[in-house]
């Protein structure tokens, strides 16, 4: 009898103390409206254009954070072109659409390490140009895809740190998954701008950019979260 | 986060180590036709001069003492027809086959790759044939079997 008296007793207790921890201040809610933008240029892209043979491309990002999720978006365009006893080229433009999640709690700093998922499309045409000997002579060999269509997803693992003022630079590595391709007929495309070689279905890639930030509220002071 | 940095560097220095050898492309511009015993299923030396209306070369390809023999197939076509002229004797043997054309560049720095796919006869005056292989690859043995 007393051990159940006791017993009893001390479930009270326990039942007690836990609704002691719900009466704690509930925490601060979230304040989701957009606070800051950043506009981006891809610096490896725009460098390959500037330096590189035979590739004209680059890249813009926009950004809108909100709490601790950036809403992303970047556009692009590539145009690669290969000569050598054949010329392949291959042009169109991208976008990538998604969100990253920033695990640095200071939105004052306006520096990111985060996480995020994209989804991707491209729209592009290819076209071969060959001129040899397969076994009915030195022919010239026209092949074209006109129309082509691709779309895959993507995991980023983002760091942007601030430079001067509003200025930021940063990298994104990309796991780039799950690449589908339509409107191929018999020239089986090399590249997909904005993705690279079709080898493998899926891919990395890393980007550098360069950031310009426009803050969309003042902050005296950082918030409390 | 020290190692998370690390594993992604590895990943990304490995993802670029992507310069490939011309000869690891598997994809052959090619079939391969082995011929066939029809009583004993054996390999069977055979000699043939063979033609195609399409090929350049004007006397065709000349095999003798051969149990297999490749021959091309035309990128601009989706069908070609061979004659097989038996060395030594008046007999002669026809074969045609419908196939699709592909091109892909395994490598900028390589030529363009041709190879073949879905393989098919259309008509063959051989005693028995059949298409184990319908894409012409390095890594099938044989495209088509004759029997005769």
């Amino acid at each position: 009898m007393w051990r159940f008296t006791f017993s009893s007793l001390f479930c009270i207790s326990l039942l007690a103390a836990l609704g002691q921890e719900g009466e704690a201040p509930p925490k601060p809610k979230p304040v989701w409206k957009p606070h800051e933008v950043k506009i981006g240029i891809n610096a490896i892209r725009s460098g390959r254009t500037a330096f590189g043979s035979g590739i004209l491309t680059h890249e813009v990002q926009g950004v809108l954070a909100m709490h601790f999720l950036n809403v992303i978006i970047d556009l692009g365009t590539e145009k690669n072109t290969y000569k050598e006893t054949y010329t392949y080229e291959n042009s169109g433009n991208y976008l990538r659409f998604g969100g990253d999640w920033n695990f640095v709690k200071s939105k004052k700093s306006g520096n990111v390490t985060s996480l995020g998922l994209r989804y991707a499309r491209a729209t592009f045409n290819d076209q071969l140009d060959y001129t040899g000997d397969q076994g009915f002579g030195t022919l010239s060999y026209d092949f074209e895809n006109p129309d082509l269509k691709a779309r895959w997803v993507e995991v980023t693992f983002n760091l942007r740190g601030k430079v001067i003022s509003n200025f930021y630079m940063g990298f994104t590595a990309r796991w780039q998954l799950m690449r589908k391709i339509r409107g191929e007929g018999q020239l089986e495309t090399f590249d997909i701008p904005g993705f690279g070689n079709t080898r493998r279905r899926n891919s990395t890639a890393f980007d550098y950019y360069l950031i310009w930030r426009i803050p969309l509220s003042k902050q005296s002071k950082p918030p409390s979260f | 986060m020290k190692k998370l940095l690390i594993t992604l560097a590895t990943t990304i220095i490995f993802s670029c180590n992507d310069i490939e050898s011309c000869d690891a492309n598997d994809q052959l511009n090619f079939f391969i036709l082995r011929f066939y015993d029809l009583d004993t299923q054996a390999s069977k030396k055979v000699a043939f001069q063979v033609l195609s209306g399409d090929l350049i070369y004007g006397e065709g390809f000349y095999f003798s003492d051969s149990t297999a023999i490749g021959l091309p197939l035309n990128p601009v076509e989706d069908s070609i027809t061979y004659q097989f002229d038996s060395v030594g004797t008046d007999v002669s043997y026809f074969l045609t086959l419908s196939y699709q054309t592909n091109v892909s560049i395994f490598d900028p720095d390589c030529p363009p790759s041709f190879y073949y796919s879905n393989l098919d006869t259309v008509n063959y005056t051989f005693d028995s044939l059949a298409i184990p292989g319908t894409i012409t690859n390095r890594q099938l043995r044989t495209n088509v079997e004759v029997y005769l």
